[in-house]
């Protein structure tokens, strides 16, 4: 399995967990699968799973049924795109502040770019 | 996991070949619930650790205990708790399913089940003579063999050795499967690309000792590995690539990064003395 | 269950080896076989009868010598270090292990390769043909002391024709003190297998320099006790030749009690050499 060479991988497991809730691949209230599982599949040493599992967990994301499993909690969406919002504010939007800083582009400039874009999303 | 559990305590073990000293006074402990990766250039004793972990060599001084028990009194209580797949072997002449079904006699958790089903994974063929497979075939029958054992310590010298490709991936697959709270799995390698995210904790071993034995979590609360345009005046490591500089630095902020094992090997070689008391 | 022994520990430790070990026993078994049969193929070309006591002799000829080489062909691997890996690692105690080579090489094989071939013999007697094998060798093989005794290792004393008074009175006391040539067997073996766990390379070499070695030290210490022993004689002539003969006959009780005792001495050792091999 590859990994981005950047992010430590139980935060890479971790992401992929929410991008699969987001997405509606794992519903709320669904089970997914265990640590072990994923651990094979992602061919990870298990506590490292079980690291992203505990985060995910104590963020309100995932939560375990004893016995059971773990499971979507219910809200987890909106849990999420919070989350994502505020790393994307503090981590991507920052290096494209940087990079228009470096190339010269404004923020007018951006904001007709942005128009543009939605426009052809919608049609 | 969290509370400290060391089924294997090495305390001051120092260990020679004639001239050739090995280790003067190496001390460390491994607990259960843990894939260790033993790291080291060659010759520095990765090979003696294991097997003095297991009672084949004995130590000049120093102890090696095992779930309380020498390993050096090769206490069959500990025997058969513990297994070693080496790196080279020589299979008897017999098949593997007989190999199996005859040595795991005196092991009490043995899973005949378990043993097919790996064999299977391993697309390796149990009826066939143990000696007229091909030695990665025979690596691998030998390690599904190891597994199913379900003894509590296992030790691997360099596994995924004449492995090839599908085959490390199934190695990855099936050591993560088989990690269990209770068990200790203690890995011996070179190449760190074919268990990287496997194993955790990493000990790094030198000619004088011990240099670091840390969880993946304390190296990167302590290095950060980053990719930059400058080069960094205290980086312990780096090396010049396309984007920049691929660097192993002091963490100062206690920003995450993911830890590259390569990088932390080549770091920690050309820091020995600063990552002791780093890693202390 | 004690950590160094356990009856139960000790069945499966033989049970173990013997299915690892099963086509070899058979194969050094199928020699044996494979032996008395060309024997008795010559004697058919030969065209000469052979009698029971003197198919006896060459069976147990053939018995011993392979027997005592058993070791080397069922434990060939178990003490190189690269070879020797699962049996150094294998959950049993040293004794176990050293108990349970006791029982395949000085218990099972010799009784299973004696069986087998009386029990060729006692079908070859039933072959028409025109030299025949005649009587049956059960019998014999159990009594020939002579035949066996000449086969197997050392005679501890040797005597001189000095008084054929004295040597004939000494057989005479010495025959009942005879020592079944079991003795002589399980000490040829013993000694092998020693040499066996001894060596890791060229194991056969070695150990035939080691018995050339030991021999030739016997001779040189028999030569010397011999020279000094008459030298004695020479220079006390009014010795009495009854001491001398009671002194000969505590020697010889000396050298058979050792003779008895070294067997066990040997498995001892084999036993101290297993457990402080390294790998």
């Amino acid at each position: 399995m590859e990994f981005d060479q950047h992010k430590p991988i139980y935060l890479q497991i971790a992401d992929a967990i929410c991008e699969r809730i987001l997405t509606g691949t794992w519903p709320e209230g669904d089970r997914i699968p265990s640590v072990r599982e994923c651990g094979v599949s992602l061919e990870v040493n298990p506590n490292t799973v079980a690291r992203s599992y505990d985060e995910l967990s104590s963020e309100g994301i995932i939560h375990n049924k004893r016995g059971i499993g773990y499971f979507v909690s219910p809200g987890a969406k909106t849990v999420i795109r919070e989350k994502q919002r505020s790393s994307f504010i503090s981590g991507d939007l920052k290096e494209v502040f940087r990079k228009m800083e470096i190339l010269g582009i404004s923020i007018e400039d951006i904001t007709s770019l942005y128009q543009k874009y939605i426009s052809k999303d919608n049609n | 996991m969290d509370s400290k559990n060391p089924i294997v305590k090495i305390e001051h073990l120092k260990f020679n070949y004639k001239k050739h000293i090995v280790f003067e006074d190496l001390s460390l402990e491994l607990e259960a619930g843990r894939i260790y990766g033993l790291l080291g250039e060659n010759g520095v004793g990765k090979t003696t650790l294991l097997r003095t972990i297991c009672g084949l060599l004995r130590a000049k001084s120093g102890e090696c205990t095992v779930m309380g028990m020498r390993s050096a009194s090769r206490n069959p209580e500990m025997l058969k708790d513990i297994y070693f797949v080496p790196e080279l072997f020589v299979a008897p002449p017999i098949s593997v399913k007989r190999f199996a079904q005859s040595n795991s006699l005196l092991y009490p958790r043995w899973d005949a089940a378990q043993f097919e089903k790996l064999c299977l994974t391993f697309e390796v063929d149990p009826t066939y003579r143990f000696d007229k497979l091909s030695h990665g075939q025979q690596k691998k029958a030998l390690i599904a063999f190891a597994l199913a054992l379900n003894t509590r310590v296992l030790l691997m010298d360099e596994p995924s050795n004449g492995l090839d490709i599908p085959s490390k991936t199934t190695l990855r697959r099936v050591i993560s499967e088989c990690a269990t709270e209770d068990r200790v799995i203690a890995i011996s390698t070179h190449q760190v690309r074919d268990l990287e995210n496997l194993i955790d904790p990493i000990i790094i071993l030198d000619r004088s000792g011990m240099i670091l034995n840390a969880s993946i979590e304390q190296i990167s609360e302590k290095l950060l590995f980053t990719m930059s345009q400058e080069p960094d005046p205290e980086a312990y490591w780096s090396e010049n690539s396309l984007s920049g500089y691929y660097q192993v630095i002091p963490n100062r902020d206690g920003m995450p990064s993911r830890v590259n094992l390569e990088a932390l090997f080549n770091a920690t070689l050309r820091n020995k003395e600063t990552f002791k008391k780093l890693f202390k | 269950m004690n950590a160094t022994f356990s009856i139960h520990r000790l069945g499966l430790t033989i049970y173990k080896e013997l299915q690892e070990k099963y086509m070899i026993l058979l194969s050094t078994i199928g020699i044996i076989l494979m032996t008395y049969l060309a024997n008795w193929a010559l004697n058919l070309i030969d065209g000469e009868s052979v009698a029971a006591a003197a198919r006896a002799a060459s069976a147990a000829a053939i018995l011993s010598i392979i027997g005592c080489l058993a070791p080397f062909f069922l434990y060939k691997n178990e003490n190189r270090r690269m070879e020797g890996v699962f049996y150094a690692v294998s959950p049993s105690s040293t004794l176990e292990k050293t108990i349970s080579m006791l029982v395949i090489c000085s218990v099972i094989f010799p009784l299973l390769s004696t069986v087998l071939l009386m029990s060729l013999d006692s079908l070859l007697t039933l072959m028409p043909f025109e030299a025949r094998y005649s009587g049956s060798i059960w019998g014999c093989m159990f009594s020939s002391k002579d035949y066996l005794d000449k086969i197997t290792s050392i005679m501890p004393f040797n005597t001189d024709p000095m008084s054929i008074d004295l040597v004939n009175r000494m057989f005479d006391t010495v025959n009942p003190l005879s020592i079944p040539p079991i003795v002589g067997l399980a000490l040829s073996q013993s000694a092998f297998v020693l040499l066996n766990m001894l060596f890791r390379r060229h194991k056969i070499g070695y150990t035939l320099l080691t018995l050339l070695g030991a021999w030739v030290i016997a001779a040189v210490i028999m030569v010397i006790s011999a020279v000094s022993f008459f030298d004695n004689l020479q220079n006390n002539p009014d010795i009495d030749p009854e001491h001398i003969f009671q002194w000969m006959i505590t020697l010889y009780k000396v050298f058979s009690y050792i003779y008895c005792i070294l067997p066990a001495v040997f498995w001892v050792l084999t036993y101290f050499r297993v457990r402080k091999l390294q790998y």
